[in-house]
């Protein structure tokens, strides 16, 4: 795939639109969560590199793959269908199969600004954070990745070091919502306006209704409207 | 065999650690210890991260390719279980975690999970630096005692390791080590592993002493070294009040203690610090967060009835200890009817209470008290069931149908119980 052609990248594209695209598209996924919940971190990583030398673009993979193979797997875990340590299995092998998959990243011509992205402090789970950074990078933003558990001061200071100005935070487990009131209300503090702030992770598609201090950031259910939503 | 130029895989790890074997016990936190001064505080933080660090490694090991080690190490007497039992001794002084050895612990762990994503059999790296602490503990084992033994009525399980058999097991570990199929490579890369490891280690330990300018902060690993960093309260009477209401939420349900024993006994103080935090939030938060844990305990077997009961009492509990901040607590009773509410949406009273008592007579008392409520509980499962909580009935059943426990009268009961109930949803009995 050219950088031109990476810059045509639409959410369209990344939808896979027709009902061949979304078959092989579930097809890929169940086979890719089959194999990392065995541990077959070889297999996984095949799988998925054939996708993508067969022209699977690397967002789309993302998408329909890896966040989708995620969620399934926290849904196994809140079922008790698997165990804390298949979860982290899990996770660990797709983020080693990310790695792997992120030298082959197309980073499109546009330049849309810079993204600090993190996870919030006592989050544990930084994946989801990791693949907003990737596919909001290869869509143009200037990403700095964090990880997830960074002290707030330390969050600021690299905001500021960045000059950035959209601030995106992940939280997985619900618990941890207060602390991601805490960390928009010292953003905005420090920068006012100047600094957007979008917001995503499994925690948000679990609350029934935003705590009232998050009014004004942007949410994101997923990949598909972290990029949606970011394209202004 | 795997000889590196005749010699064996122990005696090159034994070579390899030797300078950072020496770094370690030159630490102030093992000076201190030798010399009886260590605080309990630094005793309490290395038992915790140990046990975080184990609990990891005990997670990982079945993922081993060496069959017969795996076998032999997960053969042996649990050593986070003598950890656990060197805790429970200090559970009541609700001692502050180090929070710089918070931070070493999860790099360790986190670490000990990806060997066992990248490279399984670097895990006995890890392994090889544990059995030989096992081994060299015995040597501290006299100043432990000297320093807390009066507080721990003589028993430091961690440090006692594996007692007269120590050594035995340290030889068995040595010739199944020296028996491994490895090439040079692989030795080479094991050696790393146990290197990196005794590096990190002596962080972890530097943490422990000198304690002056550490941060100490109340963690949820206080409670529970399994719990993970979900938030707990920070004032010491909350805690207490926590503790004190999930234990007697266990008294009402025999069935938590027979079924999940001391793991179960560590989830539930943690949880409840956790739903005490929710204090702090607005109702309608602190109810999603509630729902939550909810369906997470609802579909492992624990019906939601407890976690109402735990909210009650924990209401009680806070306003007994903390009275200044009745109003505050007041969002924790207001979840407890919440969830009572659909509970008996779903099974209205009297059917439910009839039901959970047809089951006391016909399990004799619930076999005289020693399983008290739980006929509650499958009522409550039904409920849960119905409710959306997809396995809230099998996880349930799965140990109370289980036929080395209960015998076919029991079955029985629990059979019509629970068809009864099931008949029940929604009136449509």
């Amino acid at each position: 795939m050219t950088t031109s052609d990476a810059t045509q990248i639409h959410t369209s594209d990344v939808k896979s639109e027709n009902a061949e695209a979304v078959s092989i598209a579930a097809a890929l996924r169940q086979e890719y969560l089959k194999e990392i919940l065995a541990g077959n971190r070889k297999t996984a990583l095949e799988i998925i590199m054939d996708a993508y030398r067969g022209g699977y673009p690397i967002p789309g993979i993302y998408v329909d793959v890896f966040q989708e193979a995620l969620y399934e797997i926290g849904r196994l875990w809140e079922t008790n269908l698997i165990t804390v340590a298949d979860e982290h299995m899990g996770t660990a092998i797709t983020q080693y199969v990310m790695s792997n998959l992120y030298q082959h990243l197309e980073i499109a011509d546009k330049h849309r600004g810079k993204l600090v992205m993190t996870g919030v402090q006592g989050e544990l789970h930084q994946v989801g954070a990791n693949m907003v950074s990737d596919v909001l990078e290869a869509d143009g933003w200037d990403a700095m990745f964090l990880g997830t558990n960074v002290p707030t001061d330390g969050v600021i200071t690299r905001i500021r070091e960045h000059k950035a100005n959209l601030f995106g935070i992940s939280s997985t487990m619900l618990f941890n919502i207060p602390k991601v009131v805490q960390l928009v209300e010292t953003t905005r503090n420090e920068f006012g306006d100047s600094v957007r702030i979008i917001l995503g992770g499994g925690a948000f598609r679990t609350l029934q209704k935003l705590p009232a201090e998050l009014e004004g950031c942007i949410v994101a259910m997923d990949l598909r409207e972290a990029l949606d939503m970011t394209r202004w | 065999m795997n000889e590196t130029k005749h010699t064996t895989l122990m005696d090159s790890l034994k070579e390899a650690i030797r300078e950072q074997h020496a770094r370690m016990e030159a630490l102030p936190f093992i000076a201190e210890l030798t010399n009886g001064q260590l605080p309990l505080e630094s005793y309490v933080g290395q038992l915790r991260a140990m046990a975080v660090i184990q609990s990891t490694l005990d997670h990982e090991l079945a993922q081993l390719n060496a069959g017969e080690l795996r076998t032999l190490l997960l053969g042996r007497p649990s050593r986070l279980a003598h950890l656990r039992k060197d805790l429970s001794v200090f559970d009541k002084l609700h001692i502050p975690d180090i929070e710089a050895a918070l931070g070493h612990t999860r790099t360790i762990a986190e670490r000990i999970r990806r060997y066992r994503v990248e490279q399984p059999n670097d895990l006995l790296g890890i392994q090889y630096v544990l059995e030989g602490t096992t081994l060299g503990n015995a040597v501290h084992l006299p100043d432990i005692l000297r320093t807390f033994g009066s507080q721990t009525s003589g028993t430091a399980y961690y440090y006692t390791g594996y007692g007269d058999r120590t050594a035995e097991y340290w030889q068995e570990f040595c010739v199944a080590m020296n028996a491994l199929h490895i090439n040079q490579d692989e030795c080479a890369r094991l050696i790393q592993v146990a290197l990196d490891f005794f590096d990190e280690l002596a962080a972890l330990f530097s943490t422990f002493y000198p304690l002056q300018n550490q941060e100490m902060i109340y963690t949820a690993g206080m409670l529970n070294p399994e719990a993970g960093d979900h938030p707990v309260p920070n004032d010491v009477r909350e805690i207490e009040a926590a503790v004190t209401a999930a234990r007697k939420c266990r008294e009402e349900f025999p069935y938590f203690d027979e079924r999940y024993q001391e793991r179960g006994r560590s989830f539930a103080k943690s949880d409840a610090a956790w739903l005490t935090t929710l204090s702090e939030l607005p109702g309608t938060q602190l109810l999603n967060q509630v729902e939550w844990l909810g369906r997470v305990l609802g579909n492992r077997g624990m019906p939601r009835i407890t976690l109402e009961r735990q909210l009650e009492l924990l209401y009680e509990e806070l306003v007994a200890i903390v009275p200044e901040k009745t109003d505050h607590y007041s969002g924790l009773l207001e979840a407890a009817e919440s969830l009572k509410r659909e509970r008996l949406h779903h099974i209205p009273e009297p059917v439910f209470t009839d039901l959970a008592r047809e089951f006391h007579l016909a399990t004799d008392g619930e076999l005289q008290g020693r399983l008290r409520r739980t006929g509650d509980l499958i009522v409550s499962a039904v409920c849960d069931q119905a409710a959306g909580i997809s396995e809230a009935v099998t996880s349930l059943l799965t140990w109370l149908t289980d036929p080395e426990r209960f015998s076919p009268q029991w079955f029985e009961a629990v059979s019509n119980t629970l068809n009864k109930a099931q008949k029940s949803v929604n009136g449509n009995a």
